[in-house]
């Protein structure tokens, strides 16, 4: 196995080890690979490692995080408003087209009653 | 089948261990799932310095960051009557905020530029301070690597990010990124690659 061949299969080895017989074989006869595999297993530990370290987070961030069930809560009543706010709407609309749809037909029939003029 | 975990990337020939989560008492999300504002100051205090540091490595950007930390919270507030302790709940904040993350990136795509991963940078760079991991024989720092890890191309970062910072499996990674595994494999592997020629530039260059 060639040094080329090692590097592309050396960050999965450095997590995960083969079993192959051909990689160790070079790993143990190439410092030059060795090295290589001690930088990427000092990478993955470094990345590991990360995961439990925090960041400050910006200021400010902590109360608007803490406020979410009060806009969460303010932001259903919003839409419970809406919604009754368009009930309303919904309901004046159809009592207005049901009026017109009435006075119409009262119209028509006082026409067809009317006597043809000669 | 048994729910899919962040825990499960203890797979026979892989030796890491994920980092330490936050523990979260039952009692205190049964009191979130009664409106208990306290409670829920709680929680949040106990974990928002995790999802905010999660968010800000697959994002890059401080304002993302914060935008879907907070984002990641609303779906907490919302989703918690729901959640079940099938899985650890730690298991399942990372996941919301991962998908929050995920979806503030999608929607900013478009108007990133490469000046806001050099704040994200210095913004790691000044957390970290001057910590150092001393590992195989090779001495990191914290900021260093933080720094190369923010310097990243976007697609490998997250990857990166999820699959050797936070534990995830392939299959995971590539649920969340909505790629084959084959193409989340490919990341993983170029971001590794690119992430040790930074850090370990070859001698003369």
């Amino acid at each position: 196995m060639r040094c080329e061949e090692m590097a592309e299969l050396l960050p999965a080895y450095a997590v995960e080890p083969s079993g192959s017989l051909a990689v160790r074989r070079h790993l143990s006869r190439c410092p030059g690979c060795r090295a290589e595999l001690a930088r990427y297993r000092a990478l993955e530990r470094g990345l590991t490692a990360l995961g439990g370290r925090t960041v400050p987070p910006p200021p400010g961030l902590l109360a608007a995080l803490e406020d979410i069930p009060r806009a969460q809560s303010g932001a259903l009543r919003q839409v419970a408003l809406h919604l009754i706010r368009k009930r309303s709407a919904y309901a004046g609309g159809l009592a207005l087209a049901g009026l017109a749809a009435v006075t119409g037909a009262l119209v028509w029939r006082s026409r067809l009653r009317r006597p043809a003029v000669a | 089948m048994a729910p899919v975990t962040w825990a499960a990337v203890k797979r026979p020939k892989d030796t890491r261990e994920p980092g330490p989560r936050p523990a979260v008492p039952d009692e205190l999300l049964e009191r979130c799932r009664r409106g208990d504002e306290a409670a829920w100051r709680e929680l949040v205090g106990a974990t928002h310095r995790e999802v905010y540091a999660l968010c800000l490595r697959i994002l890059g950007d401080p304002d993302d960051a914060a935008e879907a930390t907070q984002e990641t919270f609303v779906r907490v507030w919302r989703g918690l009557r729901g959640f079940r302790a099938e899985a650890a709940f730690s298991t399942w904040l990372y996941r919301v905020a991962s998908n929050a993350a995920l979806t503030v990136n999608r929607k900013r795509r478009r108007t990133r530029t490469r000046e806001t991963n050099d704040e994200a940078a210095l913004e790691l760079l000044v957390a970290a301070g001057s910590a150092t991991e001393e590992v195989a024989g090779a001495k990191l720092e914290v900021a260093e690597l933080e720094r190369a890890l923010a310097e990243l191309a976007e697609h490998y970062r997250q990857a990166v990010v999820l699959r050797d910072v936070y534990g995830l499996t392939i299959e995971e990674v590539a649920q969340q990124l909505k790629i084959s595994e084959t193409a989340a494999k490919v990341r993983v592997h170029r971001g590794r690659k690119q992430l040790k020629e930074r850090l370990f530039p070859p001698a003369g260059s």
